[in-house]
């Protein structure tokens, strides 16, 4: 069993983050989230596309490469699959790890950490490994996300290393530039920070799972602002586990207790749920890892139905016949030899 | 959309009382609702991480989607417990029972399952409606229950039918609550927001398993999701105060300690809380039909306490010495330790020697996957290759029912009553061996007269006779055929097939196991009581054959020790008067290898009577032909014999008179020499009263007889 040596350490802080509930005097004050005001940006409209379950073990992030592929990694099964948008299986990676996050860049270069070994591995389109960020095995405590900012300028990587509380951020030498967050309550720190996201105007949306909100950074760490709720009354989060954003700037917010997504505007006025626990289309079973495509398509892992949820967003483009996809051709529902090729 | 104005509208006498309640369950004396690690500050857990105090979307504060839901929002990979994770395909799908196709699989105890199964919707339905199972599964026989909704509406209107992997099944069923599907099963259909509810061609699978009851203890019963389990049914997730069975786990040393200990809900060191709902597997004996648990693991008579299987503190087995309740490294449902099941086995049960394995453990060459009852089980096939050579094989932990009377199970938790059991694998596929053919022939080891008679460790010297498979074949000892040649200078041993059975030696005494071949045939055939007559009445009668092959007559033929004739001209085939033969060496498969034959060796049958592999005529008047003796020309001239040269009339006796070799010879043994011994139906004494042979030396004796008509009076040659 894999253990977290940092999850003791942060112990008494939660006690006094319920001492501050409470009221009780001396004790630290949480950071008090803005949910936002009224809807800067439209609600969109959704409609399920597809419930894809073929050869999906559990699984947890998914990507998109600029061919419009998908990569799932399913970290039970120490695999990742690369498939083609009606579910047909492209290829295996597998003999992993632990692969949980996964980002792919502009030049499909990816991004995948195991958890076994606490680092995060570089390939190149091809799948030849390029390298590792940071010092390879150990630079992370628990990496449970990973985020590339769309800005070709910069090339740097964001890691939501939420054994360790902070976010880091490399360059495109795979070196650590800086890293924010750090244990806590208040603006800036996190208690388990399982998601992050970069949106186009650079802005880093990070889903602080314990403390039950979205902070919002600039891309050098600074605080910018915050939303979400954290006990006593309606609880609007559940368990964050896995953020988006579409080109709009809507931020897509994957609740893996409550069973759906929650869709924002950038300061937090909610627009819209999207799903429901569920065993239907469009349903979910603790939803984790989610990504919109160039066809504004949402893809959403949902670990216990072992799926992947497809939704159209407004003026989405449809799911091409299977015939006219890459890859092998797959009909969804096929199963693909999982292949061995560990890199 | 929800924001600052919402959370100011919740009604302040609700806030103020919830948060009063979380301050009181916070402030109470330890234990009450102590959260003791790692469900604690230590892992940043606090009562929100779990409870919230308003407009929380099921019971207990807590429950979206189930308790389950709840507990793998944490216990997931990326997520808070990520190093004790758990997915829903982690779930326990054991066979036997599944659909066609469906692979066992799993690794841990299921979260949402009960006495009435659990119930998985089938990929593409459309249907808002839920199905739920109901009622206590009392069928004897694990399965997979099928519904199918063949007419759409909301419950009361739409129509539904159902079958099982077993052949039963129902149609034009109403929808409606708690709709009898035999076996003390229900389904209840529950509507949607939306309607149809049901719609026509969607379906749902219920998993039913055996020998399952509800818990009775409160504090398991008050635990349940539509009588189903979940994770707090057996785990008090906010103490772990109660015992749970595993050694190696710490004290409980108050509020605030005990991690480590599974936050089990009941104690269950004993097996207490496992028990609660698997009762009807608590037995003592094999003999009701499951595996015994609550006793110490005897250390002879074939077993030996576990070297690293844990037992209960008073040194029992219990379901948990075998089985692993979560992260079980077996990956098809059966939860058990270790995925080598006869690894599991042997660490109790001696007679499965892994080291040098005998052919039924041995998976690199003899050992068989069961290909599914054919004679009278219904015990599927085990389609899962790595259970190749295990004792899963033959023997089912918790039984499997007798389908002639399902009420009870097969005994020694067989899968089928031998010899069925061994048919399925020896009537030619999967073992090459057709010995089912054989035994099925107009002369064999009578299998079908006895059913589960033989008992482990009965008596070497058979008190009551019978034939079993296993009264000459020791399944977990036996190793693969070992082709002997003919002629020998040493008794056959009792080895490849034969390895490991008990049998009398020379001196009448039990050995165990049998040195020789013949050790074991001496079990029925020599001191027991109820000897079936000789098949021809002889000068000297002797049934026994012990007494017969011990060296105490003047003749025998040589499968014990030398024979007494120094002087035998007619051998051949590498046969000499030193030699030594087998019981076999006559009596086998008239269609075995040794006779040219395509079938099974050993004399488990035989066209030919006395179960011999080649001809031999007793009749006598029998035209001769060299064919009607071919049992005694394999190792004897023809040639020799029609020459004379070791009795010159054989010839005018045999070919001329036709009187077979068994009118003049016992083909086992004999109190004169040279095997004489008259069959006294054809031979009488002569005029005088006297009937003899006496041999005279080498190659001459002398006869004093009447025999077709003739007296002879000291005929010599």
């Amino acid at each position: 069993m894999l253990t977290n040596p940092s999850r003791f350490a942060r112990g008494q802080r939660a006690c006094a983050l319920v001492v501050a509930l409470l009221g009780i005097p001396g004790a630290a004050t949480a950071q008090l989230c803005d949910w936002g005001g009224a809807p800067t940006l439209p609600v969109p409209e959704v409609e399920v596309l597809a419930s894809q379950s073929n050869a999906l073990r559990a699984p947890a992030r998914v990507a998109v490469d600029s061919e419009g592929r998908v990569w799932v990694t399913d970290p039970t099964a120490g695999a990742v699959a690369l498939r083609n948008l009606s579910g047909g299986v492209i290829d295996v990676r597998s003999g992993l790890g632990i692969p949980v996050a996964m980002a792919v860049d502009a030049f499909d270069g990816i991004y995948l950490s195991d958890q076994s070994t606490g680092r995060v591995d570089v390939y190149d389109a091809g799948w030849n490994h390029a390298g590792s960020l940071g010092t390879g095995a150990g630079e992370f405590a628990s990496v449970t996300d990973i985020a590339v900012d769309p800005d070709l300028g910069t090339a740097l990587v964001f890691v939501a290393d939420s054994g360790a509380d902070l976010v880091k951020v490399y360059g495109p030498d795979h070196q650590l530039v800086r890293s924010f967050g750090g244990s806590g309550t208040g603006p800036g720190e996190f208690d388990f920070p399982s998601a992050v996201w970069v949106s186009l105007d650079g802005e880093v949306f990070v889903g602080d799972q314990n403390n039950d909100r979205v902070q919002v950074f600039d891309r050098d760490g600074t605080f910018l602002r915050c939303f979400g709720a954290q006990g006593g009354g309606d609880r609007n989060f559940g368990r964050i586990q896995g953020l988006a954003g579409d080109t709009l700037g809507r931020v897509y917010v994957a609740d893996a207790f409550q069973g759906h997504v929650k869709v924002f505007d950038p300061f937090g006025a909610e627009l819209v749920v999207i799903g429901g626990l569920g065993d239907l289309p469009g349903e979910f079973r603790t939803p984790f890892g989610l990504v919109i495509d160039e066809g504004n398509r949402l893809l959403v892992t949902s670990v216990n139905s072992g799926r992947l949820e497809v939704f159209g967003l407004d003026d989405f483009e449809v799911i091409p016949p299977a015939d006219l996809l890459f890859g092998d051709g797959f009909e969804s529902g096929d199963v693909h030899a999982w292949s061995d090729a560990t890199p | 959309m929800r924001g600052p104005m919402q959370l100011r509208s919740f009604r302040p006498d609700v806030i103020g009382t919830s948060f009063l309640a979380v301050a009181l369950l916070l402030l109470m004396a330890p234990g009450a609702v102590a959260l003791d690690p790692a469900h604690d500050a230590s892992w940043s857990i606090d009562c929100s991480s779990c409870h919230t105090t308003h407009n929380s979307s099921g019971g207990a504060l807590t429950t979206v989607g189930g308790n389950g839901n709840l507990c793998l929002s944490c216990h997931m990979v990326g997520s808070l417990a990520s190093g004790l994770p758990f997915v829903d395909a982690d779930q326990a799908l054991p066979g036997p029972g599944l659909p066609l196709g469906t692979i066992p699989s799993g690794t841990s105890h299921r979260w949402d399952s009960g006495p009435a199964g659990h119930v998985k919707a089938e990929a593409g339905n459309t249907s808002p409606g839920e199905v739920i199972p109901g009622g206590v599964f009392n069928g004897r026989f694990p399965k997979t229950i099928t519904l199918t909704v063949t007419a759409s509406g909301d419950v009361g209107a739409a129509v539904f039918s159902w079958s099982d992997t077993i052949g039963g099944g129902g149609s034009g069923l109403t929808t409606g609550v708690d709709v009898p599907l035999g076996d003390g099963m229900t389904a209840s259909f529950v509507d949607a927001d939306t309607s149809p509810s049901f719609v026509a061609g969607d379906g749902w699978q219920v998993f039913v398993r055996t020998d399952l009851l509800p818990p009775a203890d409160p504090a398991l019963s008050a635990r349940l999701e539509d009588g189903r389990t979940m994770c707090s049914t057996c785990h008090n997730q906010h103490n772990q105060s109660r015992a749970p069975f595993d050694p190696s786990a710490p004290a409980y040393g108050g509020s605030g300690t005990g991690e480590g200990r599974h936050f089990m809900r009941i104690d269950n060191d004993q097996g207490t809380m496992c028990n609660d709902c698997h009762g009807l597997r608590v037995v003592q004996s094999s003999s009701e039909g499951s595996h015994p648990i609550e006793v110490v693991v005897p250390g002879s008579g074939g077993t030996q306490p576990p070297a690293t299987l844990p037992l209960d503190p008073n040194d029992r087995i219990a379901c948990m010495t075998c089985h692993q309740v979560h992260d079980s490294p077996a990956m098809d449902g059966s939860l058990l330790r270790s995925a080598d099941r006869t690894g599991l086995c042997v660490e109790c049960h001696t007679l499965a020697d892994t080291a040098t394995p005998a052919s039924h453990f041995d998976p690199g060459s003899t050992g068989a996957l069961w290909p599914g009852g054919q004679y009278g089980s219904t015990f599927p096939a085990i389609t899962d290759s790595s259970q190749t050579a295990s004792c899963a094989n033959c023997h089912q932990a918790h039984g499997w029912p007798d389908s002639s009377d399902p009420n009870v199970d097969y005994p020694r938790l067989q899968v089928d009553l031998e010899e069925n059991l061994c048919y399925t694998c020896h009537d030619g596929s999967p073992a090459d061996a057709d010995v089912r053919t054989d035994f099925l022939k107009s002369s064999a080891h009578p299998l079908d007269l006895a059913s589960e008679v033989h008992q482990i460790g009965e008596p070497a010297t058979v008190t009551a006779r019978h034939v079993e498979c296993e009264d000459c074949h020791g399944p977990h000892e036996a190793l693969p055929r070992v082709d002997l040649p003919g002629a020998t200078t040493a008794p056959r041993p009792a080895s490849g097939p034969l390895e490991g059975v008990r049998g009398v030696n020379l001196a009448g005494n039990e050995v165990n196991p049998a040195s020789y071949e013949y050790e074991l045939c001496f079990r029925c055939h020599a001191d027991s009581p109820n000897l079936p007559a000789a098949p021809t009445p002889r000068q000297f009668p002797e049934s026994n054959l012990r007494l017969e092959f011990n060296g105490s007559l003047a003749s025998y033929h040589p499968v014990a020790m030398e024979g007494t004739n120094s002087s035998v001209p007619s051998l051949i085939n590498g046969w000499d008067e030193t030699s030594l033969m087998s019981c076999t060496t006559c009596h086998n498969n008239d269609d075995g290898p040794v006779a040219g034959g395509s079938g099974a060796n050993g004399p488990h049958g035989s066209d030919l009577p006395n179960l011999l592999e080649r001809r031999y005529v007793t009749a006598d008047g029998t035209n001769f032909a060299e064919a009607n003796f071919a049992m005694c020309f394999k190792c004897h001239s023809w040639a020799s014999i029609e020459s004379g040269a070791s009795f010159d009339d054989h010839k005018k006796h045999i070919s001329g008179e036709d009187t077979p070799c068994n009118v003049c010879h016992d083909p086992h043994a004999s109190a004169s020499p040279k095997l004489i011994n008259f069959d006294t139906s054809v031979v009488s004494p002569s005029n005088s009263g006297t009937l003899s042979y006496v041999s005279t030396g080498t190659n001459s004796g002398s006869c004093t007889l009447n025999c077709h008509g003739k007296n002879h009076q000291n005929w010599t040659y």
